[in-house]
């Protein structure tokens, strides 16, 4: 086996998925927003495979390609509902964006 | 117990990881944090190999650090006006230069130092067809079984492949959705990003001016 042991990775991804919640929670750049999901759905895949290698379990590696391609697609809709929002209103702050709360 | 090379390794990567993580959300600009993502990207793709994903380290490189950041910086670039550093007035710098230099001398003993290595080890002793063969066999067998310690020692040569035939037998539902997926998403990405025509733009009201 390796000589890193599981803990340390789990820690890395735990570390990671949380700058990333703080990027949702503090930014108010839309992008920015996004950028910091692909960061937590990065994470949450380290942890996949690293539960994968060390429990001897190849399907997390197959769960973690699965949620490259849901990313992806998430990343492209993401980004052209942002297009349309900043066609709409000059604005690069989601608190503009209220269109929908009445 | 003295430390190995591979909790340095990770010592090393995990931190950069971090690091950019955190500079992503400190940094001004919407490009450099884009830049820095990247760099998180890649780091991952490294401790990826390290936990013996191989394929998925290529297709965390692949995907994301190509495909989606492409994406990301296409959005930023049409949206954020670069503002007082105007990219069309290149300036060249001493430090520049230097860099470049640094950086071109890096990669040059890269690539030496990988075909030096290379020769001594994989032209000599390159794996002959019978080989292929006697490791893929057991593979075949224990797909469904739950793995051994063999079996797991054959997951770490045999990524790839192994990966794949998941993927293609026991997850061939999930793996054709995901392509219904994405279908899905390009189509709503193309009426999401679409500008709308003025006959049906009677909401939209009066920022319809092309």
């Amino acid at each position: 086996m390796t000589d890193v042991p599981m803990f340390y990775y789990t820690t890395l991804a735990a570390l990671l998925f949380s700058i990333g919640a703080v990027g949702v929670i503090v930014k108010r750049n839309p992008i920015l927003i996004f950028m910091s999901i692909e960061l937590m759905l990065n994470a949450v895949n380290l942890s996949f495979i690293t539960y994968s290698r060390y429990l001897h379990f190849l399907e997390g590696q197959v769960y973690a390609f699965l949620l490259i391609t849901v990313a992806a697609a998430e990343v492209a809709v993401g980004l052209a509902i942002i297009v349309a929002l900043f066609r709409s209103k000059r604005e690069v702050d989601v608190d503009a964006a209220s269109l929908m709360k009445e | 117990m003295a430390i190995s090379f591979e909790i340095v390794f990770f010592g090393v990567f995990a931190g950069i990881a971090v690091i950019l993580a955190i500079m992503m959300l400190s940094v001004k600009s919407p490009v450099h944090a884009a830049l820095c993502l990247v760099g998180v990207m890649i780091m991952l793709a490294i401790l990826y190999l390290m936990l013996h994903a191989y394929f998925l380290s290529v297709v965390q490189i692949v995907v994301y650090a190509g495909a989606v950041m492409v994406l990301f910086l296409f959005v930023i670039m049409f949206f954020y006006s670069p503002g007082a550093s105007d990219p069309s007035r290149m300036s060249v710098h001493f430090t520049h230069i230097a860099g470049a230099i640094i950086l071109a001398v890096i990669l040059l003993a890269v690539i030496t130092g990988s075909f030096l290595l290379s020769g001594n080890v994989s032209l000599t002793e390159k794996p002959s067809a019978a080989q292929m063969t006697d490791i893929e066999k057991p593979i075949a067998e224990t797909s469904e079984a739950p793995l051994t310690e063999e079996t797991s020692r054959m997951i770490e040569k045999q990524n790839p492949q192994l990966v794949g035939r998941m993927l293609f037998t026991k997850y061939l539902l999930p793996f054709e959705l995901t392509s219904l997926l994405l279908l899905a998403a390009m189509v709503g990405a193309v009426v999401l990003a679409r500008r709308s025509p003025p006959a049906e733009a009677g909401s939209a009201g009066g920022d319809g001016n092309d």
